[in-house]
């Protein structure tokens, strides 16, 4: 019997990290704003930080391949399993 | 930068400088994510040609992109959470106090102040190679009695900081003992 999963399902554990991050960020920048970073050392390197973000999600976007996400796909490829 | 936030000024106080570690010693964090960052990407260039590895089931693929993501992601924030770590980690000298703001982290703040009449002794040393070259080392502000004393690491041109700290301590003495003694004439009144 061959397992399949809707790809759509490894993207909850990604949300949820992604959340995570998100709220270090938050602590982050609100840390340099709220303990007197409001400067242009505190500007440049939220922005710095944000453009890393943005480098980032944009790389994973681009490398993510393009399938219905709703689709299950097998765990085992078919063809690896005709070789068995 | 504006210390207004991080401390309220008492009256005829002024800030004199502040203390930052020396930025050469936040180059230990940089490569250390350097090298967390160039380790799959040297792997991705040099085995993969710059691409990723080839996988044939389409779940394996997402699998690995969501993995490299979070890795930089994770690495990205955690360099992110050094450098505020590094930069919020302060020490302001005003003309009446010192003021300590040692930042641990994002969830740990903690801030000291000490009068600069209690100020004892100031200690100053450079150790090393690098730091005697780039001129920074530490600075130990020892206090009367059982108050914690203060210590200043990586802090740039900690000899002069020394000097400076003596000297706005030895103003503060005698500001002081000239509030004491025209305290105590005004008590006994004209004679």
């Amino acid at each position: 019997m061959n397992l399949a999963v809707a790809p759509y399902l490894l993207l909850v554990p990604y949300a949820i990290f992604l959340l995570l991050i998100g709220l270090f960020a938050l602590f982050n920048i609100g840390h340099l704003v709220r303990y007197g970073a409001r400067n242009s050392v505190g500007f440049f390197v939220t922005f710095v930080y944000v453009c890393g973000l943005a480098i980032i999600m944009f790389m994973t976007w681009r490398y993510m391949p393009a399938l219905d996400w709703n689709e299950p796909v097998p765990l085992v490829p078919v063809s690896a399993k005709a070789s068995f | 930068m504006s210390f207004d936030q991080l401390y309220r000024h008492k009256p005829g106080e002024n800030t004199e400088f502040a203390l930052r570690r020396h930025p050469l010693t936040f180059i230990r964090q940089s490569l250390f994510f350097l090298l967390m960052a160039a380790v799959p990407a040297f792997f991705a260039w040099i085995v993969w040609n710059g691409e990723l590895p080839p996988v044939e089931n389409p779940l394996a693929k997402i699998a690995l992109v969501i993995l490299g993501s979070s890795y930089y992601l994770g690495i990205w924030t955690f360099y992110m959470t050094e450098f505020v770590d590094f930069y919020l980690d302060v020490s302001i000298v005003t003309n009446q106090r010192v003021i300590d703001v040692d930042q641990r982290g994002l969830f740990n703040r903690t801030i000291s102040e000490l009068d600069l009449a209690r100020v004892q002794d100031v200690h100053s040393e450079i150790k090393g190679l690098v730091p005697t070259f780039f001129n920074f080392g530490r600075v130990l502000v020892q206090t009367a009695g059982e108050d914690k004393n203060f210590e200043f690491d990586n802090v740039p041109d900690p000899h002069r900081v020394r000097q400076r700290i003596l000297e706005l301590a030895h103003k503060d003495r005698m500001n002081e003992s000239k509030e004491l003694l025209a305290e105590t004439l005004e008590r006994r009144g004209p004679t």
